[in-house]
């Protein structure tokens, strides 16, 4: 498989998808063209060559905030921004967006939880006084 | 930019108070943790590389910049941590430079790709040019996301972020190749000209400097 210079730069970067991160990581292991692919990109940065990609990821450009990723799960966005959301978490990858996603859902789980064990308290402690 | 409350709470950590620090990790691990989670499984590893990444923060924060955002400055911290350990652990192999030296002993990074000698320039100036770039690229997001453009706007998010090439893109969004290049060649144009206006040389910009070669290939 043949990767992009964008794909090539997020990877350097630890922003590429997970999953492609891994598959690159494999390739590098006998693909030494891979390997100079990296060397020259690393080279041109280091000379001062910018790339669209790295700015618009670094700068977190595009990302929706905490808050509207969490409204996201709430369902109170409207349906083209939630499409885009999950369209820049999914399909483009953004690991940021992606951390705050699975942090919020890990939360909101937890709470579900303690929500539950609360309302079996709640339940357990006052159903002896229903009327008979 | 790190917002006030931002600004207030690292001036609380670097006066030595105890809760502002647990306020800090309080408001980030999680989202630390999950980062770094999606690439190791072990979830005691990654408790370890988010307590490193903690302790990066630390050790840095007498050379904390307020210009930047705090989660930003934090992601990369982490985001160090975990590439060290994937390399101490043998997962990701460290990649050279292609670097030479003249008989001076000044060294030039040639990779094939560029002659980049000329392009040696301070680092004060790579930050305005990166400022530049940012914010004509906002900019331009910024309007398609308040004029609801939403297909243009992933579009070149799928070309210039996740790197995907024109016709690829074109079958994602289920959308003609030739409307791909169109989006790109007014994304390229007017980013270009906005980064120009500054006086900033698009040679700095391949991606911005090329773009007579990639409405070819559509």
């Amino acid at each position: 498989m043949t990767y992009s210079q964008a794909q090539l730069e997020a990877y350097l970067d630890e922003d590429l998808d997970a999953g492609m991160m891994s598959n690159i990581e494999v390739a590098l292991r006998e693909d030494t063209q891979l390997l100079n692919s990296l060397s020259t990109i690393l080279s041109q940065r280091e000379s001062g060559v910018h790339s669209v990609g790295s700015v618009w990821r670094r700068a977190s450009i595009t990302c929706p905030s905490r808050e509207t990723i969490a409204d996201g799960l709430l369902g109170i966005l409207d349906d083209d921004y939630k499409d885009y959301i999950h369209f820049h978490i999914n399909e483009v990858g953004c690991r940021l967006c992606q951390a705050h996603l699975d942090d919020l859902t890990a939360q909101q789980e937890v709470n579900q939880e303690l929500s539950s064990a609360r309302r079996k308290r709640y339940f357990e402690s006052t159903a002896g006084y229903l009327k008979k | 930019m790190a917002n006030q409350a931002e600004k207030l709470l690292i001036q609380r950590i670097r006066d030595g108070q105890e809760e502002a620090w647990q306020e800090l990790i309080g408001q980030f691990e999680g989202r630390l943790f999950a980062y770094v989670h999606r690439r190791i499984a072990d979830r005691a590893t990654c408790e370890d590389i988010v307590q490193e990444a903690f302790m990066g923060f630390v050790n840095s924060l007498p050379n904390f910049d307020e210009n930047r955002p705090l989660e930003s400055f934090l992601f990369s911290i982490c985001s160090n941590k975990l590439t060290d350990h994937l390399r101490r652990s043998g997962r990701r192999p460290t990649i050279p430079m292609y670097t030479t030296e003249d008989s001076q002993g000044h060294r030039s990074f040639t990779g094939p790709g560029r002659a980049a000698s000329t392009l040696f320039r301070s680092q004060e100036r790579k930050n305005i040019e990166v400022a530049a770039l940012e914010e004509a690229i906002r900019e331009q997001t910024e309007h398609w996301k308040s004029t609801g453009k939403w297909e243009k706007l992933k579009c070149l998010e799928l070309i210039m972020v996740a790197g995907l090439a024109n016709h690829a893109v074109a079958d994602q969004l289920n959308i003609p190749q030739t409307q791909v290049a169109n989006y790109k060649f007014e994304f390229v144009t007017r980013v270009r000209d906005r980064v120009k206006a500054q006086n900033i040389s698009a040679d700095v910009f391949p991606e911005l400097a090329n773009q007579t070669d990639e409405m070819s290939d559509a």
